[in-house]
């Protein structure tokens, strides 16, 4: 990280770029926070960590008037870029990415679960992170930890950025999607009490909406009052109904980077819904969403031999 | 007057008050007393006319074990809802919930009532209660608490147990950060145009987590749900970080940009409440440090205005 | 008012007359069926239909006209839209009154005069009704009301009763020159330029679109009208109209509550959220 920083100032100095956007590291350690870093000192804060639970793509299109940002992004991330490039929502050619290795982001929940108490301190080793706090020293091996979309990841590598910091080796393991296969080996009863748990805890705070970095409309239909696609208050419909139109709304476009999981603050298990699209474009498609600038959203597109078995 | 009372015993009372809810702390507080969805009112709709009902659905509850910075919170609700004109959805649900309040002995890591000027050890609500080897110190603070339990009959805690009490708050008082944001209020207003507004919701993705979690906020909305000849009003919960919460339909919106509407979040707690209530609409529990997707620190943020409105 | 204050009374629509030419504009005239608001101008009312929501208006009726309220609509969202396609008998709830009013009491043995555009001139409607209805109280009244074109002056048949009335100064005037038209050409502000009124003894109400208000208020200044004296109508998204919901506040007061009418010098000390 350091290298990298020290050619990010550089850059700066030479007019470059106008800045950096990344992730700073925070005191309490389960959030890191987005930071467009414009002068020496605050790039050094940049880090990148299990702890980066959001999206940067989220944030890009905040910054106004400039002429070249560099931006540090992690597999998921430089794909989202990729997406928004190819909906004409930013300008490639504006953009510097910079290519950071990622061991997936920790699911908040799932840490402070495991370790059921006051945590003041979290360390980040190879394999597991060891947390201190009043509940004494524990240590917790990553895959326990780590959210469910990362360890089933498209593509950890970011091949198409201006400056890698990693080596490309194109894994060929077989992609699972544990959660996919939990709810596919459910009956419809199941499934359904399943979501109906999940959904229940819902409050409409649209947190999972406005850290993806894919649901930029200016209006969403959630608030249109004319016509009405989801009615006021909690009923267990109207809340599915949302989850389940916005997830339309993001097949082909979302890249299961899994900020919208991590950002709940009930804990719904959004991944489910993200990681079976996913799931089912590759198996239908061979589709994986924003590997590159040129190519389309999966339904942006239309090739001749698209499977069609599903229109009636 | 603190008296000692067998856990059964004392709980035994309560059940005989309402129905138990118990409730450490968290998003359920609020939804008691404000409801998340309330329909009050139901419509039918006939050939020349319409027929409309007041909706109640009203149960007698004791909320138990909530801790202090809770109770202080509806204290807050109060002063919007109980004053003229009175909300008396509100006030119906206040009056049917009894409030019993237990010291806060695990403060956790984005606690600072202390700084607000409360303590995790206020006797607030209707009882406040210290829990010790199978009895609650138990003291009724309201007159409606007087009426739960012939409170005469028991014991006194004594003197020595009154100083476990008093030691355990200041040990737990300690283990609160404390910082001074005495005064704020008043200069928050000179740097309403400031960019530091800016700055602080950079990160900020706009969502209603903060809100709905905070056991202060109030903000709600009023929707009709249609049902061809029949259908209802009701409230729900809105949040202040949403862009169509003041967009009006002539496409105007006065906070159409992030940072004015978390510029109105803060300064609506720091500065216009205490215009209006001589109080911060904050009671330091830390919930939206803790909801946050971003991990937006309230506390480093005040610290920051108290930076920049002293420069 | 109701004893709860979020129960609508139930309202009878008996008559709709469309207002400008465009038929945008069209006023709605209630009866509270087996009650009475009372009011006083500047008051606004929650119109709701039922199953579609409520939203704000000003009372376009002075409380001396009876006991019938009026509400010119503008066909925007979808409540007016709802409420520019409803025939006469239909049913709605209304709450009301709701909000201050314009300070009557203390404009008593006072100059007024009435600066609006545009289709805000409703409440200023219902003010004027009341000091002609109390003439001998008041001393002189002038009117200044423009819109953008003749076409969208609103209640024209009063507007040109008003014009032949000897005890009221009243200039019309539409931004451009127009067919038929032979009043006043310009905008509110330049007319009032023009007219001068004395600000000695005067108070003055200013109602209309923001860019009219923005132009006025510094004539006002150089006519020397004191902030005090000046008061105006505010408008912002609003949900319970009692001061709970939160949404129409400028820092500490709330607009449905503390408002809609304020002095200049009320605004002075609020924050600029609007």
């Amino acid at each position: 990280m350091d290298d990298i920083k020290g050619k990010l100032k550089s850059m700066l100095r030479n007019g470059e770029i106008d800045g950096v956007l990344g992730f700073v590291e925070q005191k309490y350690p389960l959030k890191n926070y987005p930071l467009f870093a414009q002068t020496e000192d605050d790039i050094n804060k940049l880090s990148n960590s299990l702890f980066n639970i959001l999206n940067i793509g989220t944030y890009i299109r905040r910054i106004k008037d400039f002429k070249k940002i560099a931006v540090l992004v992690r597999g998921c991330e430089e794909r989202t870029i990729n997406l928004l490039c190819a909906e004409h929502q930013i300008d490639r050619d504006k953009l510097f990415l910079i290519g950071l290795p990622c061991k997936g982001a920790l699911d908040v929940y799932t840490v402070e679960k495991e370790y059921n108490g006051k945590i003041d301190e979290i360390e980040e080793k190879d394999m597991s992170i060891v947390i201190k706090g009043n509940k004494g020293e524990k240590e917790i091996l990553l895959n326990k930890v780590i959210s469910s979309v990362c360890t089933s990841c498209v593509r950890k590598e970011t091949p198409t950025v201006d400056l890698q910091t990693q080596s490309l080796n194109e894994n060929g393991e077989d992609l699972i999607f544990p959660s996919v296969k939990e709810i596919e080996e459910k009956n419809y009863k199941d499934r359904w009490k399943f979501f109906k748990n999940q959904f229940e805890k819902c409050t409409r705070c649209y947190a999972c909406r406005e850290v993806c970095p894919m649901c930029y409309c200016e209006s969403c239909f959630v608030d249109s009052n004319d016509p009405v696609w989801v009615e006021p208050g909690y009923s267990i419909e109207d809340i599915i109904s949302f989850h389940l139109i916005k997830i339309f709304h993001m097949a082909g476009r979302c890249v299961n980077c899994g900020a919208c999981e991590r950002a709940c603050p009930e804990g719904i298990r959004l991944s489910y819904l993200t990681s079976k699209i996913t799931k089912d474009l590759i198996a239908d498609y061979d589709y994986i969403s924003g590997k590159t600038v040129q190519e389309k959203p999966m339904f942006g597109e239309y090739k001749l031999n698209d499977k069609g078995d599903f229109i009636l | 007057m603190m008296k000692k009372i067998k856990k059964e015993d004392f709980l035994d009372y309560l059940k005989n008050w309402g129905k138990i809810v118990e409730i450490e702390e968290g998003i359920d507080v609020k939804d008691l007393f404000l409801p998340k969805e309330e329909i009050y009112l139901v419509f039918h709709k006939k050939k020349d006319s319409v027929e409309q009902d007041e909706f109640r659905n009203i149960e007698r509850k004791v909320v138990f074990n909530i801790p202090p910075c809770y109770a202080k919170s509806i204290e807050l609700l109060d002063f919007n809802f109980l004053r003229e004109p009175l909300d008396s959805f509100y006030k119906e649900r206040r009056d049917s919930i009894l409030v019993v309040v237990k010291a806060c002995r695990n403060p956790h890591n984005f606690c600072f009532c202390t700084s607000l000027g409360n303590s995790p050890f206020d006797r607030k609500g209707d009882i406040f209660i210290f829990e010790k080897d199978g009895y609650y110190f138990a003291e009724p603070l309201t007159d409606r608490a007087k009426e739960v339990l012939a409170w005469d009959k028991y014991e006194d805690v004594s003197q020595d147990e009154f100083k476990e009490v008093e030691l355990e708050k200041q040990k737990v008082e300690k283990e609160i950060e404390k910082f001074d944001i005495v005064n704020l209020d008043k200069k928050l207003y000179s740097v309403f145009n400031d960019k530091i507004w800016k700055e602080l919701s950079f990160r900020c993705v706009n969502c209603g987590a903060c809100t709905f979690h905070c056991p202060v906020c109030y903000c709600f909305d009023i929707q009709d749900v249609d049902r061809t000849n029949w259908g209802y009003r009701e409230r729900v919960w809105d949040s202040c970080m949403f862009s169509i919460y003041s967009y009006e339909t002539s496409g105007h919106n006065p906070r159409a940009e992030r940072h004015a509407r978390m510029r109105n979040r803060i300064m609506h707690k720091f500065a216009y409440y205490p215009v209006s209530y001589k109080e911060y609409q904050c009671v330091g529990c830390g919930k939206c440090v803790e909801v946050c997707p971003t991990g937006f620190d309230i506390r480093e943020a005040l610290l920051r205005l108290k930076e920049v409105v002293n420069e | 008012m109701n004893n709860n204050p979020y129960m609508p009374f139930k309202a009878r629509l008996v008559g709709t007359k469309f207002e400008s030419e465009d038929r945008s504009l069209k006023t709605f005239e209630f009866e509270i069926i087996d009650d009475e608001i009372k009011y006083l101008p500047g008051q606004f009312c929650e119109v709701g239909i039922y199953g579609k929501g409520e939203a704000p208006f000003g009372i376009a009726t002075s409380p001396t006209e009876g006991k019938r309220l009026k509400f010119t609509i503008n066909k925007a969202g979808l409540v007016t839209s709802f409420l520019h396609e409803s025939n006469k008998g239909a049913i709605f709830g209304i709450r009301g009154p709701l909000g201050n009013y314009y300070p009557v009491e203390q404009f008593k043995g006072h100059n007024v005069l009435i600066v609006g555009g545009g289709f805000a001139f409703t409440t200023l409607r219902s003010l004027l009704i009341y000091l002609l209805d109390h003439r001998e109280e008041y001393k002189n009244i002038e009117v200044i009301y423009g819109a953008r074109e003749p076409g969208l002056l609103m209640y024209r048949d009063e507007l040109f009763e008003w014009e032949k009335r000897e005890d009221l100064n009243i200039h019309l005037t539409v931004d451009k020159e127009f067919p038929g038209w032979s009043g006043n050409v310009g905008f509110v502000p330049q007319v009032l330029e023009r007219v001068a009124p004395s600000s000695k003894d005067t108070y003055a109400v200013v109602c209309g679109p923001p860019v009219m208000i923005k132009f006025t208020l510094p004539v006002l200044k150089t006519l020397d009208f004191k902030s005090d004296r000046v008061y105006t109508s505010l408008e912002k998204r609003m949900k319970c109209g009692i001061g709970k919901c939160g949404r129409c506040n400028i820092g500490h007061v709330y607009i449905c509550k503390d408002g809609p009418v304020f002095s200049l010098q009320e605004l002075e000390h609020l924050p600029p959220d609007i």
